[in-house]
């Protein structure tokens, strides 16, 4: 029995990290690229959400508010790259301070738009149940089953697209060196915008997968965008790998210590450790070292 | 082809090039000289756009390219060899070079000559560029410029921190894109013995303004003493 549990508090923190990395990744990304501690991420996110709320409200499902999610915020992103961000990228404080400064604007309408309380957003049919795992009760949700798989999905999309095409050939040359990867030819405005948008839309779909979680709240980023910059800390911003190998030791670390202990307990022990590896690895797990 | 013409460039608020003017004929090879800080590096991220200068004019096939943006610039046909190298450090050579064609609109393909002009490259291709010695990084540099079919190539010192035998290759490989791709080439260089080999002009900066210019021949001692020597 207590194997059991014990598995399956492994299986819940796979569930946590999966939700870690659906929500970090677009603030990876954007970060890891064009160097915007986007302080508008959490905000991102809960604009995705109240996509999901609207569009469940007229009669969709989760399923069917993701894609809009991605498409709203991905160009909320270039409004806010085009109109804001573009003029100030060499400037990390002013970007910090005018990220921050998106985030009170964008919550500040949802309040006055949607009102102080959080809309309820349902989960779909599909997603309802629980996997029999074991032979006895409690079991596995397939509504994390899907997180998983959404956290591989994302994570799997992104290495394509970094890896095997031309536009993230060029990322890859901008993120490291923008300077000469414009001298070579690369356009690295507009890669900076279309990494942007990339980014956002995918806080978009977050905040669409999350809001059946907790609901829809004005507030709801704020937890979320925590955890994020918690993600990339620890792994680092040099690797696609950080954001999974991060999520997962902070998921699994929380989840653990939270079933032997309890959960305030757990993030306190979590964040302690944190700090000890930032102490290890300065640049975080997978920061990129190179030869001088 | 190239026409620089009365350029102030300033980092912030110091103020790099007074006034600089300098000319490159198609298929030309003119070399800049100066001593350290006098300007030489700041007068190729001037053309490369780089660094915008806030007064003068830069003229490329009679169109003026002041206010372009870099890669419209390389787009035009002009391809940089920068000072350090600066490869990009975890791309791999092929994908250094593959990016260098992506930026001018070509296909992914490789083209032979660079293996021809660099065979040592051949076995590196799939090393990352950050982890390669400084004779290869340089070797990839100018690789990269070269399968842009760059019309003019900016080269800044080449040769910095290499060791002689590699110095004569890269020497050499500078003669030779000059001659077999008729590219002009406007080479910013320390080393007296290179430029009085390669170049078929001269133009020396001192703290900012060309102080002299004219045909290799007349980059006599006297002038060197005068201009270069500290």
């Amino acid at each position: 029995m207590i194997w059991n549990q014990f598995a399956l508090q492994i299986l819940n923190g796979l569930g946590v990290a999966a939700i870690l990395v659906i929500a970090t990744s677009g603030l990876a990304i954007i970060f890891g690229v064009a160097g915007v501690i986007n302080m508008a991420h959490g905000t991102f996110i809960m604009v995705g959400a109240y996509t999901a709320a609207v569009v469940n409200k007229l009669g969709g499902d989760m399923f069917m508010a993701m894609p809009l999610a991605f498409v709203v915020v991905a160009l909320l992103g270039l409004a806010v790259e085009r109109g804001v961000i573009r003029w100030i990228y060499d400037r990390p404080l002013e970007t910090l301070l005018a990220t921050w400064g998106v985030a009170i604007i964008l919550e500040v309408a949802a309040r006055l738009i949607f009102g102080p309380l959080g809309l309820k957003v349902d989960w779909p049919d599909l997603l309802d149940g629980n996997i029999k795992l074991f032979a006895r009760p409690p079991h596995y949700p397939y509504y994390r089953v899907f997180h998983i798989v959404l956290a591989a999905a994302i994570m799997g999309l992104t290495f394509y697209l970094l890896y095997k095409t031309n536009f993230g050939l060029k990322v890859r040359a901008v993120r490291r060196n923008r300077a000469i990867s414009g001298c070579m030819g690369v356009d690295t405005a507009k890669i900076d915008m279309l990494i942007f948008m990339y980014g956002s839309g995918l806080a978009g779909v977050a905040g669409a997968v999350l809001a059946p979680i907790k609901a829809a709240t004005f507030d709801m980023g704020f937890t979320y965008a925590v955890s994020s910059y918690m993600v990339i800390v620890l792994g680092g911003v040099g690797n696609l790998l950080g954001i999974p190998v991060g999520a997962f030791l902070i998921g699994e670390g929380e989840t653990l210590l939270a079933f032997r202990y309890n959960t305030v307990i757990g993030q306190l022990l979590v964040f302690v450790a944190i700090v000890i590896a930032i102490r290890v690895f300065p640049r975080g797990i997978f920061g990129y070292h190179e030869r001088r | 082809m190239l026409r620089v013409s009365g350029i102030d460039t300033y980092y912030g608020t110091s103020h790099i090039l007074h006034e600089v003017s300098i000319e490159v004929d198609a298929g030309e090879m003119v070399s800049v000289l100066g001593r350290n800080g006098a300007g030489k590096t700041t007068l190729l991220r001037s053309i490369t756009g780089e660094r915008l200068p806030r007064l003068g004019r830069i003229e490329f096939d009679g169109k003026t390219i002041s206010k372009l943006a870099s890669h419209l610039r390389t787009r035009r046909g002009i391809s940089y060899v920068p000072q350090g190298r600066q490869i990009i450090s975890d791309l791999t050579v092929s994908e250094n070079l593959e990016l260098a064609l992506l930026g001018v609109g070509k296909s992914r393909r490789i083209p032979d000559v660079v293996y021809e002009y660099f065979p040592a490259l051949r076995s590196l291709t799939g090393r990352k560029g950050g982890v390669l010695s400084g004779g290869q990084q340089q070797q990839l540099a100018i690789a990269r410029a070269l399968v842009q079919e760059p019309r003019l190539l900016l080269m800044d010192e080449p040769t910095e921190g290499l060791q002689p035998s590699v110095v004569a290759e890269i020497q050499e490989i500078i003669k030779r894109i000059g001659s077999e791709h008729n590219c002009a080439i406007l080479l910013v260089e320390q080393r007296l013995d290179v430029v009085r080999d390669v170049a078929r002009r001269f133009a020396i900066l001192d703290t900012g303004h060309i102080v002299a210019t004219g045909p290799i021949g007349e980059l006599s001692d006297d002038v060197v003493r005068k201009h270069l020597q500290v």
